[in-house]
């Protein structure tokens, strides 16, 4: 066979060589030499972005018989996870040399989620997209439990891997029974196959209904999501900043290749299930996350009540619906890195700045980093003229058009009630004194690229134009 | 009528070994009764003429699954009298759950009475058909990139194993080949020159 | 939505393949027959099974099943009986023994075992692309490279890291 043929997999085929790369060399750097391994992370990270982005096509195209695409929403999602997983990485290298974690494997573990992403980014057949997910969860299992002498660590690793098991299995329980009924792995296959009025039954809704629980699962919607608190506050921080941010990529993907390009003709049957889980997902996310303490498990709570909004923005079943999912995806994961980042820049050594109470006084620390927590803030609550308004505008939009009003009413009032407690941190942040007067011990290229992250907030807000475009262009 | 009467031997010992599972004091007979289970589902594979799945149940199920969990057996100092309490707490959450498997278990019947989907037993596939063959034909050419994501699959696992559960430890009395092999006759034989001494 | 996709297969010639399947050498059906008995053959008619091949297993499985059976009967009823403390105690060269037969294993062995599977599960998928060599050709070849390829990476790394050692 010819080889150029394999060249829409380019991106998925040279991560996968550059992480045997990066997993042999670690092997012969020494523990001095460690930074050589992030390095060469960041590196990879570096050429596999270039080529996913060299080798794009504005057709899309299939390879390996179907079980793998490459369209332009593949080309978005994965050159924006690439750039996510870079970020982590670089917010978290100080981190991890400061707690004694600094180690190859968590880098070469962050590399094959991203492939496993990637792969499900592509995913055409219901197999790739179980493997990929596969290759995702197993390496953040190991990530979560990354720090075997925290007990709190393991036991979150224990709860996300039995729960994520149990998940999985029910993913592809759901999957099998379709399998079974249609005859094909393939989604386009699936979605001709579904017409037939023969298969569009009871058991073909049996299985679907299977799937939404494990995508759902995924997702870390209500109410599935009992791991996701658990975990965001057990992880260290550096592992809680990858979990909250680039793999809700994969799960979008996750749900728009199979809900949607398999099984969108049947979006009357999956559409309740979505919406169900989707609301008690906005309501529970945004109320409970105002009773905590703790700032990575008020994040979590918060990151609840955001996939609530991008699977109302599903359920809606337009295009506009997607366009705004994908909008709004593509803008929380770019909050959510700059919010657990700095998170992050506040930890140091045997410290974790977990809670609420360790923001306070902020503005007197550092008054450019308390404008960055500003910006984040305003980013995730919603705040004009940062680009999280728009995310919701354009998610609520959607709803009102397709003729949802009561749901609309219900998503601005939990945009104001989610507003709350964003509003606390700035309040701790501005109007608190601290009690820690100690000064950020991170290093300039980390500070530069969070407040990069933190000011493209509100450059996107601003100039969101381009953006949204590419939204319409993808879907 | 050979196969049917072979079939109900089999599902009449696995449905016993499970029970068997379930219902064991010792935890280490437990694991015994799930190796007959799985030895006799493989079984089950075969008459259904799925040689290589009956072949994976022995060998991956049977042969290395089960040595992980005697181990993990052995390694934890399990209370016998703790475990066989725990049996009658969760038991109502296991029967809630095996009354929706047997339910959706039921549509498969359900389905299959329908008319839509039947099938007359297992069908009987021609002469020399081979099934490990026939999945082998797709398996490296058709779904070759699925075959390849299990091998990445596997690498994750040998990664994610080795950093959780692996610690160095001081102290390990390793061979070194390569010191063993170029030691010299001066390493180990020292000529000690020394003043004869007196009869004693 | 993304509705016209031109899908384009990767170049393989699926009909080559189709072919190969049930051209399974009629060689070693005779063989088998003969070993299985008169029985059979006498059914010319009907299609040979693939489970006849495995029929010595099933007898194998039978005697075994009996032998064991009739010795542990046996014992049980030729038996002097009698069980006393000593008896019953575990037996270990004559002298007492040391600890507990039920001691706990070294959380050593479970990475081991690990190990091990990831290996064996390698092995399995070396059954099917063995036996439908001839039928994969040389993309099979290629595509089982790889995939060792990606496992001997592995192997490397357990290797290097120490995961081998035991002391």
């Amino acid at each position: 066979m010819n080889f150029t043929e394999l060249l829409p997999a380019a991106p998925e085929i040279l991560l996968l060589g550059l992480i045997c790369v990066v997993l042999v060399a670690d092997l012969f750097i020494s523990d001095e030499n460690r930074i050589i391994t992030f390095w060469l992370s960041i590196a990879a990270l570096f050429c596999t972005g270039w080529v996913t982005i060299a080798t794009q096509s504005a057709a899309p195209f299939t390879m390996f018989s179907g079980s793998y695409i490459s369209d332009s929403l593949s080309h978005v999602l994965k050159v924006t996870a690439i750039g996510i997983v870079a970020l982590v990485f670089m917010y978290s290298r100080d981190y991890l040399r400061q707690n004694n974690l600094f180690k190859g494997e968590f880098f070469i573990l962050g590399l094959f989620g991203l492939l496993g992403m990637m792969v499900m980014i592509s995913a055409n057949s219901l197999l790739t997209m179980y493997l990929g997910l596969e290759i995702l969860s197993l390496s953040l299992y190991a990530m979560v439990a990354f720090d075997r002498d925290s007990a709190e660590a393991s036991e979150a690793a224990m709860k996300y891997f039995v729960l994520g098991a149990i998940a999985s299995g029910t993913l592809l329980y759901g999957m099998s029974w379709v399998y079974g009924l249609t005859g094909s792995l393939q989604f386009h296959e699936i979605a001709v196959a579904i017409n037939d009025p023969e298969i569009n039954g009871l058991p073909l809704w049996f299985g679907i209904a299977f799937m939404v629980v494990g995508i759902s699962f995924k997702f870390g919607a209500v109410p599935f999501h009992m791991w996701l608190p658990d975990v965001y506050q057990g992880a260290r921080s550096a592992v809680t900043l990858y979990i909250a941010s680039a793999p809700k990529l994969a799960a979008l993907a996750l749900i728009l290749r199979i809900l949607v390009d398999g099984l969108g003709s049947l979006h009357e049957v999956w559409q309740g299930m979505i919406l169900v889980v989707a609301v008690l997902s906005i309501i529970i996310g945004n109320v409970v996350a105002i009773a905590q303490t703790n700032i990575k498990r008020m994040l979590a709570y918060s990151t609840i009540a955001h996939v609530g909004f991008i699977l109302i923005a599903i359920f809606c079943g337009t295009e506009q619906g997607y366009e705004a999912a994908l909008f709004y995806t593509l803008t929380y994961v770019v909050m959510a890195a700059g919010t657990f980042g700095m998170i992050i820049l506040l930890s140091r050594q045997g410290f974790e700045a977990e809670n609420l109470e360790d923001f306070k006084g902020l503005s007197s620390r550092s008054p450019w980093f308390a404008l960055m927590m500003l910006f984040f803030m305003f980013g995730l609550a919603g705040v004009p003229p940062w680009i999280g308004f728009l995310a919701k505008l354009n998610a609520i939009a959607a709803v009102l058009d397709a003729g949802y009003q009561a749901l609309a009413v219900l998503m601005v009032l939990a945009s104001v009630v989610g507003a709350f407690y964003y509003l606390r941190v700035i309040k701790f942040v501005y109007f608190d004194e601290s009690t820690d007067k100690t000064a950020l011990p991170v290093a300039l290229d980390t500070k530069l690229v969070l407040s990069l992250n933190g000011v493209a907030l509100l450059a996107l807000g601003l100039m969101p134009g381009w953006l949204l475009a590419l939204c319409a262009i993808v879907i | 009528m050979f196969q049917t009467l072979l079939f109900y031997v089999f599902s009449t010992v696995l449905i016993a070994a499970a029970l068997g599972v379930i219902f064991s004091r010792n935890p280490v007979h437990s694991v015994m009764f799930l190796v007959l289970a799985f030895f006799n589902s493989a079984v089950l594979w075969l008459l259904a003429e799925a040689e290589f799945l009956a072949i994976v149940m022995v060998l991956v199920y049977v042969g290395a699954v089960m040595v992980l969990f005697i181990f993990v057996v052995m390694m934890l100092d399990i209370n016998i009298e703790e475990v066989s309490g725990s049996l009658t707490r969760y038991a109502p959450l296991g029967l809630i759950i095996s009354a929706i498997m047997v339910f959706e278990l039921m549509q498969i019947i359900w389905l299959r009475g329908s008319e839509r989907f039947v099938l007359e037993g297992f069908a009987s596939m021609p002469e020399g058909y081979s099934n490990t063959k026939a999945l082998g034909a797709i398996l490296y050419t058709e779904h070759v990139y699925a075959f390849e994501l299990a091998a990445v699959l596997l690498l994750l696992a040998i990664v994610a194993a080795i950093t959780l559960t692996m610690r160095k430890r001081p102290g390990l009395k390793v061979q070194d080949i390569n010191q063993q092999v170029s030691v010299r006759r001066e390493d180990r034989v020292r000529m000690v020159k020394m003043d004869a001494e007196e009869r004693q | 939505m993304r509705s016209c996709i031109p899908y384009v297969r990767l170049g393989i010639n699926h009909d080559s393949i189709g072919g190969v399947i049930g051209s399974h050498s009629t060689d070693t059906m005779r063989r088998d027959e003969w070993l299985i008995g008169s029985q059979f053959q006498s059914d010319k008619n009907k299609a040979v099974n693939m489970l006849q091949n495995y029929l010595p297993v099933l007898i194998f499985l039978g005697i075994s099943t009996v032998i064991g059976i009739v010795l542990l009967t046996l014992g049980f009823l030729l038996g002097s009986g009698g069980k006393d403390a000593e008896k019953l105690s575990p037996y270990e060269c004559g002298f007492e023994a040391f600890e507990d037969s039920r001691g706990r294993f070294d959380v050593r062995y479970y990475l081991v075992a690990i190990l091990f599977i990831i290996f064996d599960l390698e092995i399995a998928f070396l059954f099917p692309w063995a036996i439908s060599l001839d039928a994969v050709g040389g993309f099979g070849l290629v595509s089982m490279g790889i995939f060792l390829a990606i496992l001997v990476v592995g192997f490397i790394y357990e290797w290097k890291k120490g995961a081998l050692e035991w002391d």
